[in-house]
């Protein structure tokens, strides 16, 4: 009886530890999206819309943007700390400034893998690590 | 200058403007309803906020021309007798101090309840958290939209 007390109280801690384990190191992307909506609907649909499409000649799309897809770093940067001057995408200038936003990494994370994987686009994971990554020092 | 149509609170408004005035001014110099507030004028305090299409948008930074054909609600065309649950809400929680943020807080939550009708303490903040207020509310604007949620259901 002890000893069957005993055997299941190991395999129970082995089983609970190997599960945390996973749980700290695993990213899902499919979670970091589904995070990132609603990041997106606070803070970035005023001026990117809802379809990502943006605002005609003052806001630049997001949906299929050859700018936004080019370079997680400089993305990653611009939600933090925003942009100005003049920037191309697909083929129309825009020049409106952007604000840059108090997230946490991870909600940088989850912001840009929602729209890096919608309105038509599809990107590689950007992790929180990354985001930690890119700030500036 | 350019004439638009502006759909707002269900009534069709065509104006003589320059493309690029922001929504804000339309609303409040022009078709003259002043529910709206200007806050900051940068998208960041949310004073200004109406519905575009359902969801919550910052008038005073979202130019008339993107905004043309679209379904614009403000303040005003909440209901018509402060009988929306956010509404009824409000003045059971007695919210705000000042008010000056107040109608973009209300249009914020009523564009929350829509697509979540029972939202979590983190959903309320992560929503909220472009409306800021003062006068510091933030505690009576929570207990708000969880009335405002019981009364939706």
């Amino acid at each position: 009886m002890t000893i069957k007390i005993i055997l299941t109280s190991i395999v129970l801690s082995i089983l609970s530890s190997s599960f945390s384990f996973q749980q700290k190191q695993k990213f899902s992307l499919k979670e970091s999206i589904e995070r990132g909506k609603d990041i997106y609907i606070a803070n970035c649909l005023t001026c990117h819309m809802d379809q990502g499409e943006g605002a005609d000649g003052f806001y630049p799309p997001l949906a299929k943007s050859d700018y936004l897809m080019a370079d997680k770093k400089r993305s990653i940067q611009q939600v933090l700390y925003g942009a100005t001057g003049e920037i191309k995408v697909n083929g129309y200038d825009y020049s409106e400034p952007m604000v840059g936003f108090d997230l946490t990494d991870e909600q940088v994370s989850d912001v840009l893998n929602y729209v890096r994987n919608s309105f038509g686009n599809k990107g590689s994971a950007i992790t929180p690590e990354e985001a930690k990554a890119a700030r500036k020092k | 200058m350019a004439s638009f149509t502006l759909k707002i609170n269900n009534q069709p408004h065509t104006i003589e403007a320059d493309p690029a005035m922001p929504l804000l001014w339309a609303i409040r110099d022009i078709v003259g309803l002043t529910g709206t507030k200007y806050g900051c004028g940068i998208a960041q305090c949310g004073a200004c906020t109406v519905h575009l299409n359902g969801n919550a948008i910052r008038s005073c930074s979202l130019p008339i021309k993107a905004a043309a054909g679209k379904d614009i609600t403000t303040i005003e065309g909440l209901s018509e007798d402060n009988s929306h649950p956010v509404q009824v809400a409000w003045i059971k929680e007695q919210v705000p101090q000042c008010g000056y943020c107040q109608s973009g807080q209300i249009m914020s939550a009523a564009a929350l309840l829509k697509r979540n009708p029972n939202p979590t303490d983190k959903d309320i903040d992560s929503a909220m958290q472009g409306n800021i207020c003062r006068c510091g509310t933030y505690q009576r604007i929570r207990k708000a939209i969880k009335t405002a949620a019981q009364l939706h259901q």
